[in-house]
């Protein structure tokens, strides 16, 4: 006894009447070895070595829990960003080069000594360092991270057929705006360097030592070629100077808010960056009355502790039906005051501190508060520091709908809890909940539980589960899905594109406080109301409407019945038929993924804005593709134009369109891009002069394309079949970008136009096999 | 509820709203299994003596002096879905047994889904069960931790309704003390601290206390012991 007493442990008696769990013995930690190994200076990591400049000022790398600097990393400054840029760019042919299979296997063997050695090291520098528990870093984070590494390096290797001939942008570069888990960079990091680009990662400098890693590894033993991954940690304005690089031909944002973006692009020159990356968001959960209760709120208050992966920034929104409010609350109550706050390296801990550089929602739960929510916070228990970094869970009941927690995610284990009427009732406030990425349906009736995620907005549903996620059966980035395939082309440039050819930067032609445009606003309103309509259509109805269409116009004899200015002849029908067949055949998807199914369905995007300006044609073989898969399309059409569509649109409601789902305006064509851009449309065709559209509105549409010059070049074949082959299974307006001529615009890629529920109806393990 | 509150009418208006996620459950208990910690009467072992005979064996054991009695339901009412007959013979069971401390086998292995263990855990209690326990021991299915999560969920809300605390007794299967360990660990996040008393938690096992042995022997003494120098269990 008095030698149990001597090593610190409690007496025996007092541990039975606690029954507290005991410490677990920690060696040395791995992450403070590897940086005691550099002497706590990092440098950069470029072109497979460590790049120290001499002389340059450091930032400090600190604990999350703490604030205790555990390393230093020089601030990048311009003329580090040009080294490593020319590293990327010298690297970028051999690795483009070396082919998809070989690359496959590279990134494989990366993935693989994460796996076996590093692991320890790179969950611990990521506990250190993000302030996410070890038991999540060390576990399903890496796991998925692997994954992420692993799946996309397969495709590569398997060749998918929906990317023959498409070729590597390049040097692409990530900057990390905001904190970012491991996942987060391999979701974007893994399709890159499968398809043969070059990566430069910018990172602030707490989040820099897992990357720094990365790099490590990725140098060690030749894994990946010198140059093909540069990490650089640096003060949050370098990204500005990427602009100064044409070699960089796409950027991606993560962690970063949608003003940052705008912010970050409104007046910039766009010499071709192609931006990209998930926004932050929240899960909204919905309970409804045949829920398993009790699972339910284990797995609520789980998330709430460790925010999923893929998106860790907003906290969960809860909509309980009213027949269970009061029974989820209190489990959530219970569940929430059993959580363990604490240091993020103890393998026992379950809420980390805050993610470095965010603030405490003091502000929101003051203001629940004030306006009258009942507001539930767990104390915290004595931390390092004071605690200042932490924050207990919490869980707001009674708020308004309107009231701040609600309309912005708040950082941190912050739970809001409405009660709603009906699964109806749950899908409006989902659907009005600003800022979410993924939902969960909780319901053991599986009628309700389906109809209820297929009608809610989000990419990505969950069904009688929360965080289950696979890069294969699709992963959620900003309120968007996209699957292994889209994953890929995002980084990819496909076969018709041409190289962009940069000559002068754009201007913003529309400034902030031109008058709006009440005909375009309302045609936009038209097209929406008409949208759901148009969209839930079976895919037989929309394919009648389009084979009418081709029989008025063409009365059934294949000769055009007007001369057809810019239509190559036939090339319409050909078209409006094939794609009527195409939608009657259906589409979606169910893949198998460890824990489950998904079922991959795609939608339409919503209302789609054509930009036309002269002296293009518009090519009038992109309309029917866009109308049978479920978009309502609003053209802006030059004076004078406006002929050969009005003529089609007049076939399609004599067939039987509803009115909003096409329409033409006659009008200006100057700055139509940016003028369509303004309304908010869920996708921009610019098919006109470079000048019509700016980038800082473009930000705020999904999806946008250009349309090249030369489609309509080739006479005699079909080049509209070839490329929507190319783009395999794609259902969305073909993904042409790059308006040939000055400058070149690069879309921005997020799309909703793919929606995949995952549902785990079969349990993770089979049963144990009886004693 | 009626057992304990004699009086009150039976309300089973709850059970079509039992609702018990399988694949949540087992996903639950996986993670868990992750972390680093009875004088038996009245139809033993497989419920199925007729009920008359089960109230004479308790009468007979309470005479006798046994201050408790372990009883098995009747697994075809609850596969059946007579809730008022499970109920009604627990009753009885507990009143034959009196004063004595009862404890209802559920035999869980044989109810078939754990929406049923659910269901039939409350029934027990509200007849007036001290004990919950999962099985006899010698079912080819004894306690697993899905089925000791849903029955310790029962608990709980049975408590929240009424206040009255009834115990759980996993029994059979357990061989290992880092599975009796874990077991403490799901009943203290389940249920809480307050359960981890052998007024309200025991542990139905015979090799484990070989096993226990052994690990005491080991952080004694640095290396497990030979089959002679521990008692034969």
């Amino acid at each position: 006894m008095a030698a149990l007493v001597a090593l610190g442990a409690a007496p025996v008696a007092k541990i039975f009447a606690t029954m507290e769990e005991g410490p677990i013995p920690a060696g040395i930690n791995p992450g403070e070895a590897w940086l005691e190994s550099h002497g706590r200076s990092l440098g950069h990591f470029v072109a497979g070595t460590w790049l120290k400049p001499p002389g340059r000022m450091s930032l400090e790398c600190q604990e999350a829990a703490t604030g205790r600097t555990v390393a230093v990393v020089p601030a990048g400054d311009s003329s580090d960003l040009a080294a490593a840029v020319a590293a990327a760019a010298a690297a970028a042919e051999a690795w483009a080069g070396l082919g998809g299979p070989e690359r496959g296997q590279r990134l494989t063997r990366l993935a693989t000594t994460l796996d076996s050695d590093r692991r320890g090291t790179m969950g611990a520098l990521l506990a250190l360092a993000g302030g996410r528990p070890l038991c999540q870093t060390l576990g399903a984070d890496l796991d998925l991270g692997l994954r992420l590494l692993q799946v996309p390096a397969g495709g590569a290797q398997l060749g998918l057929p929906g990317l023959e001939g498409w070729t590597p942008l390049g040097v692409v570069a990530v900057v990390l705006a905001g904190p970012c888990s491991l996942s987060a960079l391999l979701w974007k990091l893994g399709p890159l360097l499968a398809m043969g680009n070059t990566a430069l990662v910018l990172s602030s400098p707490a989040a820099a030592p897992p990357l720094l890693l990365l790099g490590e590894l990725s140098g060690e033993g030749a894994v990946l070629p010198p140059g093909v991954l540069n990490v650089l940690a640096g003060p949050p304005g370098l990204c500005q100077a990427l602009r100064a690089h044409p070699e960089v031909t796409s950027v991606t944002f993560l962690g970063a808010a949608q003003e940052e973006l705008q912010a970050l692009v409104w007046g910039s020159p766009c010499r071709g960056p192609r931006l990209g990356g998930p926004r932050g968001g929240r899960v909204v959960v919905i309970v409804l009355d045949s829920a398993d209760l009790d699972s339910a709120a284990a797995a609520i208050a789980a998330t709430a502790a460790t925010p999923p992966a893929l998106f860790p920034w907003g906290g969960c929104v809860v909509l309980a039906q009213d027949a269970v409010a009061v029974a989820l609350e209190q489990r959530l109550r219970a569940r929430l005051g059993a959580l363990r706050v604490g240091d993020p390296l103890d393998p026992k801990t379950e809420v980390g501190p805050l993610p470095p550089g965010t603030p405490p929602p003091e502000g929101v739960v003051q203001e629940a508060h004030e306006e009258g929510a009942q507001v539930f916070q767990v104390p915290l228990p004595p931390l390092p520091e004071g605690g200042h970094r932490f924050y207990p869970p919490t869980l707001i009941s009674g708020a308004a709908l309107t009231s701040c927690c609600l309309r912005e995610p708040a950082p941190g284990p912050l739970l809001v809890l409405l009660p709603v009427r009906s699964p109806n009732e749950a899908v409006a406030v989902a659907s009005a909940l600003p800022q979410t990425v993924a939902a969960a349906v909780w319901a053991q009736d599986i009628t309700v539980a389906l109809d209820t995620a297929d009608r809610l907005p989000q990419g990505l549903v969950w069904l009688n589960a929360l965080d289950l996620l696979d890069p294969s059966g699709g992963c959620a980035g900003g309120a968007m899905d996209t699957d292994l395939d889209e994953a890929l082309r995002e980084f990819g440039c496909p076969p018709w594109e041409q190289p962009p050819e940069v000559d002068e930067p754009l201007s913003p032609l529309v400034t902030a406080d031109d008058p709006g445009d009440p005909d375009l606003a309302q045609a936009v309103a038209a097209a929406r109301g008409a949208a759901p309509g148009w969209g839930r259509l079976a895919g037989a109805c929309r394919a009648r409407v389009l084979r009418g269409a081709a029989a008025a116009l063409w009365g059934g004899h294949g000769t055009p019945k007007d001369g057809g200015s810019g239509d190559t002849d036939g090339s319409l029908r050909r078209a409006l038929l094939r794609w009527a067949a195409r939608v009657e055949r259906g589409g979606g998807a169910v893949q198998e993924v460890p824990g489950g199914r998904v079922l991959v369905t795609r939608r339409p995007l919503g209302v789609v804005g054509v930009a036309w300006g002269w002296p293009r044609p518009l090519p009038l073989e992109l309309l029917p593709p866009a109308l049978a898969l479920g978009n309502c399309v609003v053209v802006a059409a030059p004076p004078g134009g406006a002929g050969p569509v009005q003529r089609l649109r007049k076939a399609l409601v004599a067939a039987g369109l509803p009115g909003g789902a096409l329409m033409v305006l006659p009008g200006n064509s100057r700055g139509s891009g940016s003028r369509l851009a303004r309304q908010r449309p869920d996708g921009l065709w610019l098919c006109g002069t470079d000048a019509d559209c700016d980038w800082a509105s473009a930000v705020s549409v999904p999806r946008v394309w250009g349309v090249p010059a030369g489609l309509l070049g080739a006479g005699g074949q079909d080049p509209p079949s070839r490329r929507r082959a190319g783009a395999g299974a794609a259902l969305h307006p073909p993904p042409l970008s790059v308006a040939a001529g000055r400058g070149s615009l690069r879309p921005p890629q997020n799309a909703p136009n793919l929606r995949g529920f995952q549902t785990s109806h079969c349990a993770p393990n089979p049963r144990p096999p009886p004693q | 509820m009626a057992g304990r509150n004699p009086g009150t009418e039976l309300e089973l208006g709850w059970i079509s709203k039992v609702y018990v996620n399988r694949p949540a459950v087992v996903r639950h208990a996986e993670q868990i299994k992750k972390w680093k910690t009875v004088k038996v009467a009245a139809g033993f072992p497989s419920g199925q003596t007729p009920l008359e005979a089960k109230l004479t064996e308790i009468r007979l054991a309470v005479e006798y002096g046994a201050r408790e009695i372990d009883i098995v339901i009747s697994r075809s009412l609850v596969l059946t879905g007579q809730w008022e007959g499970l109920y009604e013979e627990i009753r009885l069971c507990r009143a034959a047994c009196g004063e004595a401390h009862m404890k209802t086998i559920l035999a869980t292995g044989e109810l078939g889904s754990l929406a049923n263990v659910y269901k039939a855990s409350m029934i027990a209690m509200m007849a007036g069960s001290d004990f919950i326990k999962t099985s006899t021991g010698k079912e080819v299915e004894n306690a697993t931790f899905p089925v000791g999560i849903v029955m310790m969920r029962a608990i709980k809300e049975y408590y929240w309704q009424t206040g009255y605390k009834v115990g759980f007794k996993p029994a059979g299967g357990i061989r290992t003390a880092k599975e009796a360990i874990t077991w403490l660990m799901l009943v203290k996040e389940e249920l809480g601290v307050e359960w981890l008393t052998p007024e309200l938690f025991r542990l139905g096992a015979s090799s484990l206390l070989g096993d226990i042995e052994q690990q005491v022997f080991y952080h004694v003494t640095g290396s497990y012991a030979l089959q002679h120098e521990l008692a034969m269990a």
